[in-house]
């Protein structure tokens, strides 16, 4: 018991310690801090990552005045940006910092993988099908060409046979 | 009113039940005395739900806030316009106007259908009134309208009356948004007449031509509801949302686009069976799968599995409708795999390029539509389950996934139209599509050297003026043959052609705004932002566009504060007006929302946003975005709209068989009465 006691202080202890490190909040760097070309730089990642205020847009276009989570992103990006790391290893530190859920579209690595290769295996799928379908229909007669007709359940065909008397 | 609304709702479940259940037992002892009780239970039903609608309306009206709904979707500065549709922006009375538009679909299937298919009747009710008892359960028992608020005291829960309500969410505090919801469901609901006389068919083996005749209506109508639906929605976001777009596959978008693809596939695929008698078991399937997708969308948007900036808000209603899900699903196949039998192709295909192949792989695209945008919705939750970690699949999957899909079902689109039925040969394959070809390849050669290098929207608009060019030249070559054969002048020809065949020309004319639809998306390729911060005096420079900030105002409503900036426009020298953009804040809500300002043009729109107050500087920020051919989405809608109304009105053949066949059923009624 004292053991596990002591565990969980430990784990609360390291969590404590390196959550701030991991989960730092970003340096307070603006945009205005950049030059020209480095604010181009940013607006372009901007609209590649996800704004995780619940807005389900990017940070470029989302629609909220005050919104912390898009301010905390933007900051975050123009420091990397100041630090001189190119677009692709600033959307990497994202990910490590946010998780995959920044990015708008899942990465094509593992389960994800699927995401991106079942549409086009469906397509492919249903192309083969259609095309088997109608050569099949093409081969085989239809069922009611005169050689097989379709079952009729008695009771319709006793309302059939009302129906004809009734009309004569 | 909240009493005498529970009670007109509990009497509406009453009669849901008795006339589902009496409804069934009508079919099966086929009693015509029984059937007139299920009929006027539809009425009940429809008379019941009528008055528990008119008692929110009331509440809202009279600003009852004793009425919980009430006081958290209105509030006493709420204008009169958006105090009537508050009706559906909540969960609660959303759920009630869906089962109350449900009873009006049903009292106008049993009013049209006096005379007509009365062995079919029995079960339509019984069905549709079954599912009208979910709804009306769910209204009642988990989302009821009529509660009323509460507040705790010494003595137990005491009534409480707030003096204000918390307001309508002020996103939806916008023209559009009266007609887009109802519209939406107007869709979403009348898929449950042509799935119940699917079933019914099934049920009675009635399972010749009629059901399928009957069901197309029925059908058309929900599809050009949600249709309009959906557009309307893509407006609203153009207009509210202030990000430049109108549709980014958010999933309560993506749910409604799934039932009204499944529909277009069935829509098409009826032909089929029609005429030649073909794909009888896969139109019980697609109608199966409408109707299922259409209360998937409707429990997505509910269940709050999904995060979407449109989903109500999380409750636990979402497990009675996945159950509800489960028990359509069993009850439909399991009559589907009984009854297949009965749906044997009537004929085969007499050559592989055919009208009926074309229907084939039309459904195969739309199939495959389905699929990418269902597999791209529910891939999150997926991935959660599998790997524990949540994934965004937003514009750029589906942007990368769907574009090819489209411009194959944009091909389609004209090229299915051309192809003759059972088999064409390879002179009318040459003389139907040399002309649309050379179109597409001139259009082609004109855009790239226009400019047009990115290969998306260049395939697109080519292949736009491919099916413009085979829309147009069918109504032109059956005017000139017309005009031949009748002597008629050409507008005439016109006119004449298209109301002998409303159903085919009709579909041309939805061919049409679908181009028109693809003409719009393309434009999303060639976007532009720019940002700017603006003071009275300050210029900002768009592409070719000079905006000029004359003032900026500061002012109050009763029911929100707002910022306008009046800017004056000119383009290439030329002043075309002056744009206010404003930012309101909801009291009541305690919300911020947009109202962007639209200089619109058929070549492109000039969207301006008012996005905030740069708190450096204090100036406006003001983003301008130039949306080129944005307006094609909007008439491409208006187009399909038209098309679908014209492919409802019956044709004069039409018009004349079904006098022949009322003549011959009132002489069969008489005989059998006397």
């Amino acid at each position: 018991m004292r053991a596990k006691h002591l565990i969980l202080l430990s784990v609360i202890g390291i969590a404590l310690g390196v959550a701030p490190a991991a989960k730092a909040a970003p340096s307070s760097v603006t945009d205005a801090a950049l030059s020209p070309a480095q604010q181009r730089e940013a607006k372009a990642i901007g609209g590649q990552v996800n704004c995780l205020c619940g807005c389900l847009t990017t940070v470029n276009r989302c629609p909220h005045l005050h919104c912390s989570m898009k301010a905390q992103e933007k900051s975050f990006i123009a420091a990397d940006i100041k630090a001189g790391k190119p677009p692709r290893t600033v959307i990497q530190d994202l990910v490590l910092h946010y998780g995959v859920k920044i990015l708008p579209a899942p990465p094509p690595r593992g389960f994800n993988l699927t995401a991106w290769m079942l549409p086009g295996f469906g397509l492919i799928v249903g192309l083969v099908v259609a095309v088997d379908l109608a050569r099949r229909w093409r081969r085989h007669p239809a069922a009611t060409d005169g050689t097989n007709p379709v079952p009729l359940d008695p009771k319709i065909l006793a309302a059939i046979e009302e129906e004809r008397k009734s009309v004569e | 009113m909240n009493q005498f609304g529970t009670i007109a709702l509990i009497a509406g479940l009453a009669f849901a039940v008795y006339g589902a259940v009496v409804g069934a037992v009508a079919g099966k002892l086929r009693s015509s005395r029984m059937l007139k009780s299920a009929e006027r239970a539809v009425v009940a039903f429809f008379a019941s739900i009528t008055l528990a609608i008119i008692a929110v309306e009331y509440n809202l009206l009279t600003n009852d806030f004793h009425s919980a709904y009430v006081a958290e979707h209105s509030n006493r500065a709420l204008r009169l316009l958006y105090k009537i549709p508050a009706l559906w922006s909540g969960q609660e009375g959303s759920l009630l106007f869906w089962t109350w538009l449900l009873s009006i679909y049903v009292l106008l299937a049993v009013l049209l259908n006096r005379r007509k298919n009365r062995q079919l009747m029995p079960y339509v009710i019984s069905i549709a009134l079954a599912v009208g008892t979910f709804f009306a359960s769910i209204t009642f028992f988990l989302a009821n309208p009529f509660n009323r608020l509460a507040e705790t005291s010494p003595n137990g829960l005491q009534p409480f009356t707030p003096a204000d309500g918390n307001g309508l969410n002020p996103a939806l505090q916008y023209h559009s948004m009266v007609i887009h919801p109802p519209m939406l469901y107007l869709g979403y609901v009348g898929f449950v007449i042509p799935f119940a006389f699917a079933m019914s068919a099934l049920i009675t083996r009635q399972l010749g031509d009629n059901w399928i005749r009957v069901t197309r209506r029925w059908t058309m109508v929900p599809w050009m509801f949600l249709g309009t639906g959906i557009l309307l929605g893509a407006n609203w976001a153009y207009f509210v949302l202030g990000w430049g777009g109108y549709w980014g596959w958010d999933p309560v978008e993506n749910a409604s686009l799934l039932p009204w693809l499944a529909a277009t596939a069935f829509l098409h695929s009826v032909m089929i069976q029609e005429k030649r008698g073909m794909l009888k078991v896969w139109n019980m399937v697609l109608i199966i799968l409408t109707f299922f997708l259409s209360i998937f969308g409707t429990f997505l948007t509910r269940s709050g599995i999904i995060s979407s900036v449109h989903a109500f808000a999380q409750s636990n209603i979402g497990s009675y409708f996945s159950v509800f899900l489960g028990v359509i699903a069993a009850f439909s196949l399991t009559l589907l795999f009984l009854r297949l039998d009965y749906l044997k192709s009537e004929n085969r295909l007499d050559s592989v390029i055919s009208r009926e192949s074309g229907f084939l792989f039309n459904n195969w695209i739309l199939l495959a539509a389905v699929f990418a945008v269902l597999w791209g919705t529910i891939f999150p939750i997926l991935s959660k389950a599998v790997e524990g970690v949540t994934v965004t699949v937003g514009p750029p999957f589906f942007d990368r996934v769907m574009v090819p899909i489209g411009l194959l079902l944009l091909l389609l689109t004209g090229a299915g139209p051309l192809l003759a039925w059972r088999k064409t040969s390879f002179q009318s394959l040459k003389r139907n599509f040399t002309l649309p070809l050379i179109v597409a390849a001139v259009a082609g050669i004109l855009l790239y050297v226009g400019g047009v290098r990115k290969l998306d929207p260049w395939m697109s608009l080519s292949l736009c003026a491919f099916v413009a060019a085979c829309v147009l030249g069918e109504f032109y070559k059956g005017a000139r043959t017309r005009m031949k054969t009748a002597g008629e002048h050409f507008i005439q020809a016109l006119y004449n052609l298209t109301m002998k065949n409303t159903r085919r020309y009709g579909g041309y004319v939805i061919h049409l705004g679908i181009v028109m639809l693809f003409v719009g998306f393309s434009g999303l390729a060639f976007k532009s932002e720019t940002q700017g911060l603006m003071r009275p005096g300050d210029i900002l420079q768009a592409d070719g566009y000079l905006l000029r900030c004359e003032n900026i105002t500061r002012g109050q409503t009763a029911n929100y504060k707002y910022t306008t900036v009046s800017l004056s426009v000119t383009h290439h020298g030329r002043a075309i007006g002056v744009l206010k953009p404003q930012k309101r804040f909801y009291l009541a809500s305690q919300q911020p929302i947009t109202h962007v300002a639209v200089h619109p043009s058929l070549a492109q729109d000039l969207y301006v946003v008012l996005a905030g107050r740069d708190p450096g500087t204090g100036k406006a920020v003001i983003q301008v975005f130039i949306n080129p051919l944005v307006e094609w989405v909007w008439i491409g809608g208006i187009v399909m709209f038209l098309g679908t109304l014209l492919a409802l009105v019956p044709s004069r053949a039409e018009r004349e068989i079904a006098e022949i066949r009322r003549k011959k059923d009132l002489v069969v009624e008489a005989e059998r009465a006397g």
